[in-house]
């Protein structure tokens, strides 16, 4: 029952553009799915960790959100826009493990970047799905995230 | 609503005479005070964290006619209800149920043989619906007949007094916030079951177990302290969610002491019981590797349907110690997201310059929050204060993150909390079992709920 779910929320909101707004971070994404997809397995979770990243600097940036939030009003739509991100990226964190080693760097392991993959994707889903339940129905943030966890793990 | 202290005065007087009576004693973990039985027996072979009685004489009371405080549409959320209560209760003077106790305010002299026997209810035909399972499952074999036959250990993780003035508070007695599951399954309304001794002790003795044999699994390698401090913040949640009573259920059909949903009995089902059984198994008290094999290998999962509400919450189902066990496997895997999340995230983690301790308040903050909001409710207001207010400061309070993140919770909720009933509850819901929890360690005596 609950895999229909979201096989049918993924199917409502796979024919929307995307949760958020944010022309910037839409179009972070769509390059990020691009490279998951056609990428060497062993990598794809280095750029899920540089999206990451630019997702945190993103929300740490006065264009989204100013420092003093509480201060704007309630109907402000930047509330809206920014709590959709950030949920987003909270369901994006589900995706572990917490350290990627860049391939660049002398530490990298071909062998271990694809254990830590496979490792990911298993329980990836299981937890996303897991806070989509307790959230209700509508977590559209959380289809987002699963979409990026299909790239990962295709 | 806040407490007056001119009526707070007996009240703690009284507490604490019930307090220094119950803690009385010698320190060894299985063995215990007087509670109502005469005589102490230890149960040797067999190491629980509870005491077998050679013999138990209950010493029982009558309990007042009626009771005058119940609101039987008590107004949400449930914590001004419970503090409320409190309140009322002390007016009357009769939220313990004591007989003759107020005059024993300093504990001298022959009165004080009233304060060493607590007393428990005397059942009626509306709240004994429990008595006889109980007595029945008593005289079976097994890990339930030890933990209802065991008299209460003054020195369980958790004080008596507390898990007592937990029971007592959250309902008036009138309630009928229960359920009670007829042989097939059927449930009805049912009033506050009865507090019996046996009740009380059934409850007391399964959170005290099950307290005991997950509070490793909950921290692993944490100190004893830290443990227990986990233990005290699942009390606390599950006194605000249950009072502590077996078969409370709400209308949106959440169910059972730690009242479960169906997402979390499923997601529990599916990513923790298999770690709960390894943790459970690999205790070094046998009596944790029994409770696995009890309460999990031998019975069927806890269902998640509406339908089989009945497992939440029948004692034929192992309750209250599964439900004990799936409460604490769901906060388990909160635990783990929200540090997955936000503490521990290589982005976040350097955010926190504060001490180990002060950090665990955190966790324990989100952990718990989270049982009300739904992960993504809480880490969303959370990370939305870390990225603005401590964008370029790092957090060095937790008293002062959790007042701010309270803020937060109603200004950038989470999408599946964006009305206003759900802003407002889910605001309140954290800072709401603080004050409750510190309005009971107050009324039994000071100090910590933990021993």
């Amino acid at each position: 029952m609950r895999q229909l779910t979201v096989a049918f929320l993924s199917f409502i909101f796979s024919i929307q553009a995307f949760a958020f707004n944010d022309t910037t971070t839409v179009d972070r994404i769509n390059l990020l799915k691009q490279r998951l997809e056609t990428d060497a397995l062993e990598h794809r979770l280095e750029h899920l960790g540089i999206f990451k990243d630019f997702l945190y600097q993103r929300l740490n940036s006065d264009d989204l959100m100013p420092e003093d939030a509480l201060s704007l009003s309630d109907n402000d739509p930047r509330i809206e826009e920014y709590r959709s991100l950030t949920e987003f990226s909270g369901y994006l964190n589900l995706i572990g493990p917490a350290r990627v080693v860049r391939r660049n760097s002398p530490k990298f392991d071909s062998a271990k970047s694809l254990e830590a993959l496979k490792t990911t994707c298993r329980s990836a889903r299981q937890d996303i799905v897991n806070a989509v339940n307790t959230q209700g129905a509508e977590a559209s943030e959380a289809v987002e995230a699963l979409k990026i966890v299909n790239s990962l793990c295709k | 609503m806040k407490l007056r202290r001119n009526n707070l005065l007996p009240w703690v007087l009284l507490s604490s005479c019930f307090v220094f009576v119950w803690g009385c004693g010698d320190n060894s973990l299985f063995e215990e005070t007087q509670l109502s039985s005469t005589t102490t027996t230890e149960n040797p072979g067999f190491s629980v964290p509870f005491i077998m009685p050679g013999e138990s004489s209950s010493e029982i009371t009558q309990v007042a006619a009626s009771d005058s405080t119940e609101d039987m549409n008590a107004p949400a959320p449930a914590i001004i209800y419970s503090l409320d209560q409190i309140e009322k209760g002390q007016k009357t003077n009769s939220l313990m149920q004591f007989h003759n106790m107020a005059g024993n305010r300093n504990c001298e002299g022959p009165e004080c043989k009233d304060v060493a026997n607590p007393k428990y209810m005397t059942c009626n035909r509306q709240n004994d619906y429990l008595e006889k399972e109980m007595d029945s499952l008593s005289k079976k074999s097994g890990l339930m007949a030890k933990i209802i036959n065991s008299r209460v250990n003054p020195h369980a993780i958790i004080k008596p007094a507390c898990m007592r003035m937990s029971m007592e508070a959250k309902f008036g007695i009138g309630s009928k916030n229960f359920r009670q599951c007829s042989p097939n399954n059927n449930m009805s309304k049912a009033f506050r079951p009865c507090i019996s001794e046996n009740y009380f002790k059934m409850v007391t003795n399964s959170f005290n177990v099950v307290s005991t044999c997950l509070k490793e699994y909950m921290s692993p390698g944490a100190s004893d302290e830290t443990q227990n401090l986990d233990v005290r913040a699942a009390y606390a949640m599950i006194n605000i969610e249950s009072g502590f009573h077996v078969n409370a259920m709400s209308g949106t059909g959440a169910g059972g002491i730690g009242q479960l949903t169906g997402p979390a009995i499923t997601d529990s089902n599916k990513t923790e019981m298999s770690k709960v059984r390894a943790a459970l198994e690999a205790h070094s008290n046998p009596a944790c590797a029994q409770l696995s094999h009890e309460f999990l290998d031998s019975k069927e999962p806890m269902r998640a349907d509406k339908g089989a509400s009945c497992d939440r919450i029948s004692l034929k189902k192992g309750n209250p110690v599964l439900n004990m066990i799936y409460s604490y496997a769901y906060l388990k895997w909160s635990k783990n997201a929200m540090n997955r999340v936000v503490i521990n995230d290589k982005r976040y983690k350097n955010k926190f310059k504060m001490s180990d301790y002060e950090k665990q308040k955190i966790q324990r903050a989100l952990m718990v929050w989270s049982h009300n909001t739904g992960p993504a409710g809480t880490w969303t207001p959370a990370m939305t204060l870390l990225n603005t207010v401590y964008r370029n400061k790092p957090v060095t309070s937790a008293e002062t993150f959790i007042n701010e993140l309270q803020q937060y919770m109603k200004k950038f909720p989470a999408r599946a909390n964006k009305s206003s009933a759900r802003r407002s509850e889910t605001s309140k819901y954290f800072p709401g079992i603080t004050n409750l929890l510190n309005q009971i360690e107050t009324n039994v005596g000071g100090g910590s709920c933990v021993n």
